[in-house]
């Protein structure tokens, strides 16, 4: 079920927030956790009920490898749990890139299976992961199902994020005083919501539709055209990924639960490092915990700490997507990341806004490296933004002039020089001002849910 | 008292946006711009070409016909007076801008399931039988939604259609065209329409414009192939199965566009297409050089022949031979004499280069 549609809006919130409460209010809270956890995996089956008894067999198998690590601390149990999950995770996704690898090394003909990749299946199997190694490490307390269940069907964050930790999630479900409706965190829950739904309807995805026509389109790309697509894809991808993370993080405050902010105006930052702090930070978060510190943390040795950060983020690309252009987006990454730790070293200070056109022109070509479905298509794509001889000014027919142009306007105004949705929230207020803002955003946006599409990061 | 404007908040929010919400769709639904449930009349013409597909459906379920026309753009302008005189019985048309046989297949197969269909005609074009059909409707984008087949007009599907429909093009339409008639009825353009079609262009523009397009569509998308075929055969099975009448016709293009195919190398396609269409069914052939296809003033443009001559083809379909039909216009094919029908077709195309 998608966040943007009317059956989640008009059905699945209200029902789902009014009875679990409810229950609550009866004093029944095992019985609303579980309810809780009947209505995520119900919004998660939405989608495809075939892989139901996937997420709930991953889901018991995790927790009880967690708990007995969480007795005795076995290492072979932990790597057992690990590669269990990995395993699952490789099946489904990278089982047709290994075939086209063994097809392309040995030459042979080996069929592709077409697997479809369940829903959410990279972010439950990282948020598991997570959680053996911290049972490993005893972080983690003695939780039972229920709460282990909630902790990973919670469903605002179930199918993209934010990756959040058990021991973040689990203590604000047994906290007693979450259990009553606050009118507050609801109102401010429902402000938080409408920004990020504005921002996925309404900007998200027609900038999405422009960049996707024209990445079809890719070898057939003027100069002109080429730059309208990458940026177009570069504010989509923003507004496609905040939009949902503030939507999670609104319903996650409409129950009381904290759910970790995810982007904090990246587009703001000047070099890559910065940005990868504020650019979906609980990804970051989880590699910098779980790979690269695992790499050893070593904070003195430059070139350890080089090596490293390519490892976590030649992971993070890997991750992202079975594709070799995925590897290469981490490996690029990570270069960018490691040149802007090599600059704070050297003490070296590019102006700002220099470098803020650099890190920004970083991001796109790394952009077109993420959504081209070959290297063929990103490298004449990045080479045609520059190529002065392919420069037309007639016949673009993948350049929507008006409407393209305001909306990529619009998106670099608002992600270059407002406030983001957090931001936002902070000065909240239950007035005027604030009715109408949300008013107008619930309502722009309602109109635009029969043309709701995905969101990007559900091919992950 | 917090506590109360955070709660006034919340309820004015979620009400006020529900409610301009629901406000602009009723608003949309009373204008009903496509003319799909025409429960307001508020004197306005409809355009049901915004949303063809969708109100033809809903349309047809409310006319439930006995007879039924399909085909694509040059079947809508064809008048099913023309055919009820014959026929005597309710006939719609199911003619639709860029239809596939596809989606022809469906209407079909849909009229026959729920209405007491005695007659179906169906008209036929070169280029729905291309394998490379798809392609160009995809980027056609004729808006054509098999589930609507299945599950009906669900609500889902009119919340869709009205958030959809292009309120601000027909507003703009409306106003600058300044419509005075219908332009759709029972399914097909009416010669209002055809006027408002034509717009006054000369015959030249009309040629060349059209042409343009279909030398595109030629070069692109013309390629040999048996889904379409297929398809035929499946619609040819389902009126045998049900003992329904069918006739099946080629439209007649103006020669202007049969000289695209042979300035393209393309004749063997034209061809090839007609001699697997008679081993499928019998049918007329319209589609040739001839006294009608040779004359611009019968056309709107060199792909649409006038509705005022339309009757002609219907003439000949339902043997009348109280009119007065051009003898070299339509000729009977079936699998005996496809052959020599191909020879004639040859001889008469060589002449016309």
């Amino acid at each position: 079920m998608l966040f943007n549609s009317y059956e989640f809006i008009f059905v699945f919130l209200p029902i789902t927030f009014f009875i679990y409460f409810y229950l609550n209010h009866k004093r029944l809270t095992e019985v609303s956790k579980g309810f809780l956890v009947c209505s995520s995996l119900f919004f998660y089956s939405w989608w495809n009920v075939a892989y139901l008894p996937l997420i709930v067999g991953s889901m018991l198998f995790n927790y009880f490898i967690g708990k007995s690590l969480s007795r005795k601390a076995i290492k072979k149990k932990l790597v057992f749990g690990i590669v269990g999950n990995v395993l699952l995770l490789s099946y489904f996704k990278y089982t047709d890139f290994f075939i086209q690898n063994y097809n392309w090394i040995l030459n042979t003909e080996t069929p592709l299976w077409h697997l479809a990749l369940p829903l959410a299946i990279s972010y439950f199997t990282f948020q598991q992961i997570a959680f053996l190694v911290d049972s490993y490490r005893g972080e983690t307390k003695e939780y039972s199902l229920l709460n282990y269940s909630v902790f990973i069907t919670f469903f605002p964050q179930l199918l993209m994020g934010p990756i959040m930790y058990h021991k973040e999630i689990i203590p604000q479900f047994q906290n007693k005083f979450n259990l009553v409706i606050k009118w507050e965190h609801v109102s401010l829950g429902l402000f938080i919501f409408a920004i990020g739904l504005a921002k996925k309807t309404l900007l998200g995805d027609p900038l999405t539709d422009y960049a996707q026509t024209a990445f079809d389109h890719a070898q057939d790309l003027s100069m002109i055209e080429a730059w309208y697509a990458s940026v177009s894809y570069v504010l989509a991808y923003y507004f496609d990924l905040s939009g949902y993370a503030d939507m999670a993080i609104g319903i996650g405050k409409m129950f009381n639960i904290n759910i970790p902010l995810n982007f904090n105006s990246p587009y703001k930052s000047r070099n890559f490092a910065e940005y990868w702090q504020r650019w979906h930070m609980t990804l970051s978060r989880f590699l910098e915990d779980y790979v690269y510190k695992s790499l050893g943390n070593n904070k003195k040795v430059a070139y350890v700490i080089y090596i490293n950060i390519m490892i976590t983020f030649f992971v993070s690309g890997f991750w992202h997507g079975a594709g070799w252009t995925f590897v290469a987006w981490g490996v690029l990454n990570g270069v960018f990341v490691i040149m802007a730790h090599m600059m704070k070293k050297a003490k070296f200070k590019l102006n700002f806004y220099i470098a803020w056109a650099l890190m920004f022109l970083g991001l796109i070509v790394t952009r077109i490296l993420f959504v081209s479905d070959d290297f063929s298509d990103a490298w004449y794509v990045t080479y045609t933004l520059l190529d002065f001889s392919n420069l037309i000014f007639y016949n673009l027919p993948y350049v929507d002039k008006y409407p393209q142009t305001f909306y990529i306007v619009a998106g670099l105004g608002l992600a270059l020089f407002f406030k983001n949705s957090i931001e936002l929230s902070k000065n909240f207020k239950p007035n005027k001002k604030y009715l109408a803002y949300t008013v107008v955003l619930l309502t722009a946006s309602l109109f635009t849910f029969t043309k709701a599409k995905e969101f990007l990061y559900f091919q992950f | 008292m917090k506590k109360k404007l955070y709660k006034k908040y919340i309820i004015l929010s979620t009400l006020l946006s529900t409610l301009f919400f629901g406000f602009v769709l009723f608003f949309i639904y009373v204008i009903d711009p496509a003319g799909v449930n025409n429960r307001f009349n508020l004197g306005l013409i409809k355009d049901s070409g915004l949303a063809s597909r969708t109100q033809k459906f809903v349309e047809i379920n409310k006319f439930k016909p006995n007879t039924i026309l399909l085909g694509g753009s040059r079947i809508h302008f064809l008048n099913p007076n023309d055919i009820e005189k014959y026929t005597k019985d309710k006939v719609y048309n199911v003619g639709l801008s860029g239809s596939t046989l596809e989606e022809q297949y469906y209407f079909l197969k849909y009229s026959i399931d729920n209405f007491d269909i005695n007659n179906v005609v169906i008209g036929l074009n070169l280029y729905p039988f291309s394998e490379n059909t798809l392609e160009r409707t995809k980027l056609s984008d004729t808006g054509f939604d098999k589930e609507i087949f299945d599950g009906g007009f669900t609500l889902k599907k009119q919340l869709k259609h009205y958030l959809e429909v292009p309120l601000f093009t027909y507003a703009r339409t409306y106003y600058t065209k300044k419509w005075t008639d219908p332009l759709y009825k029972h399914g097909s353009r009416t010669a209002y329409n055809q006027t408002l079609f034509i717009d006054d262009k000369p015959w030249k523009e009309r040629e060349n414009n059209n042409n343009e397009g279909y030398t595109d569509t030629y070069t692109n998308y013309l390629i040999w192939g048996d889904k379409g075929l297929n398809i035929l055969k499946d619609m040819v099975k389902l009126c045998k199965d049900n003992n329904i009448n069918l006739k099946v016709f080629t439209t007649a293009i103006h020669e202007s566009q049969l000289q695209i195919l042979k300035d393209l190398n393309k004749m063997g396609i034209y061809y090839k297409w007609k001699e697997e269409v008679a081993k499928i069914t019998p049918y007329w052939d319209f589609m040739y050089p001839n006294t009608i296809t040779m004359n611009g003033d019968n056309y709107l443009d060199p792909s649409h022949i006038r509705q005022e001559k339309g009757y002609l083809y219907f003439a000949r379909l339902f043997n009348d031979n109280s009119v007065d039909i051009p003898s070299d216009f339509g000729r009977f094919v079936d699998s005996n004499n496809s052959n020599e029908h191909l020879m004639y077709l040859k001889i008469k195309n060589t002449a016309q280069k």
